[in-house]
């Protein structure tokens, strides 16, 4: 199966179901992936930071999925230009890791993973797969020929 | 938990790890002197035929984006600043030394030199803003923080089970686990690398203390820099592995570099917008 990486503030889409989408060492960053069982095709998104009108980012434009606030609308529209149907689709939520001792503001994988709930609640949208927060690095891949999520977590095996 | 002769055939095993070149502790000092030629440092490049050809070759990539190409070290110095090419230089040098897979810590080839490398490489981006006195000393510190992890690898792979126990099940930090189990860490165990290796008594002191494991550190501007520099890669997930962000995060330390509310979302953003720069940089260094 041919596996393609999507990178930081970026985002890919497939139809090809020989291959897969993969989030490769999350650590506070988050994944997002959309997944049509109708139409077998499927997108991966990670963005970094909550939000980007908190800190007064003007760039939006150029980097659209580097906050969750700009990347998780522009993720829903892109699944949709796609071809991907709102109404069929799967997502699922991955990465959102802590070190010790970070709470509040410096907590950014709490309210990275509490901003994308927060964004995808608003259009109606629940997570069917959820795997974050702990001080885990984890690897996500999204098959497209089935829609199928593994999530690996470095140091231990198997695929969760 | 460890015994006093595991803990001897850990520190023996320093001998057993491949010297660093001669010529890079010369460019450590260059580097940390003041009062250097560019000149001296292009000389010792110079006579290193292999280091040179790489380093031209980096040079002349699409990533420095020159109108003419660089036929000798002296005439790279000179475009591109003696800091640049002692960055890449360095980079180089310790690329031979860090590509290794490194199972123990659940890290494949190359992993632990792009943690390496990004970290000092965003460092030296951290201490231009504070406007840090020792930049060149911060980038090199930070490059081989995680030396002890080459000797310490084999360790951790056979105590595995035990660190990951602890880790996972009773919250510590993952060089205090190292500790707890092989009676040494990997950053103790690379301050211990750098004395060996006759690095200055303050190069030795910031790799020892780089997870910043006691709060009377917090007055050492250049050790809060490689620490700060440590925690962004790791939150990016930049070559981590088993230990993850298995470390202990301080707020103080951004207060202590005038860093306001939003002080590691501004930092994160600073990697974010420098990140296609350093992914040039990252495949320009031809590594052989």
């Amino acid at each position: 199966m041919k596996t393609t990486v999507v990178d930081v503030s970026d985002v890919k889409f497939s139809r090809d179901t020989e291959e897969a989408l993969m989030a490769p060492s999350l650590g506070s960053c988050v994944a997002v992936s959309a997944y049509d069982a109708h139409n077998r095709a499927g997108g991966l998104m990670i963005f970094m930071l909550p939000n980007a009108e908190e800190m007064a980012f003007t760039a939006s434009d150029e980097h659209p999925f580097m906050f969750a606030d700009t990347a998780i609308p522009h993720f829903l529209q892109a699944a949709e230009s796609y071809g991907l149907e709102a109404t069929a689709l799967t997502v699922s939520v991955v990465g959102g890791g802590q070190m010790l001792g970070q709470t509040g503001r410096s907590n950014v994988g709490g309210r990275n993973y509490t901003m994308a709930r927060q964004l995808l609640a608003r259009v109606g949208i629940t997570p069917t797969h959820e795997d974050v927060g702990g001080r885990h690095n984890r690897t996500l891949r999204l098959r497209i020929a089935d829609g199928g999520i593994e999530v690996k977590v470095a140091g231990q095996s198997p695929e969760r | 938990m460890t015994t006093d002769m595991s803990l001897d055939a850990i520190i023996d095993d320093i001998d057993t790890l491949e010297p660093i070149p001669q010529i890079t502790t010369q460019l450590i000092d260059i580097a940390q002197d003041p009062d250097s030629a560019l000149s001296e440092a292009a000389v010792l490049i110079t006579h290193d035929a292999a280091l040179t050809a790489n380093l031209l070759r980096t040079v002349n990539s699409a990533y420095f984006g020159l109108r003419r190409k660089i036929e000798s070290v002296q005439e790279a110095v000179v475009l591109l600043g003696l800091n640049t090419i002692l960055d890449v230089v360095l980079l180089q040098l310790t690329a031979s030394r860090l590509k290794a897979a490194q199972a123990g810590y659940d890290l494949a080839a190359g992993e632990l030199w792009r943690h390496a490398a990004v970290s000092a490489i965003l460092a030296r981006k951290f201490a231009e803003r504070v406007e840090a006195q020792n930049i060149n000393r911060i980038f090199t510190c930070t490059l081989l923080k995680d030396i002890g992890k080459l000797v310490l690898n084999q360790y951790v792979y056979a105590s595995g089970e035990e660190i990951q126990r602890l880790v996972c099940q009773d919250e510590y930090c993952f060089h205090d686990a190292e500790r707890e189990v092989l009676g040494i860490d990997h950053a103790e165990l690379g301050g211990r690398i750098a004395e060996r290796w006759l690095f200055t008594p303050d190069m030795a002191r910031v790799i020892r203390y780089h997870h910043l494991p006691d709060e009377n550190l917090l007055e050492d501007t250049d050790l809060c820099i490689v620490y700060l520099s440590d925690c962004v890669c790791s939150m990016m997930g930049i070559g981590t592995g088993r230990d993850g962000l298995s470390y202990r995060f301080s707020d103080q330390v951004l207060e202590r570099l005038n860093y306001g509310a939003n002080g590691l979302d501004q930092l994160i953003m600073e990697y974010a917008l420098m990140k296609s720069e350093i992914d040039g940089l990252m495949a320009s260094l031809s590594l052989g």
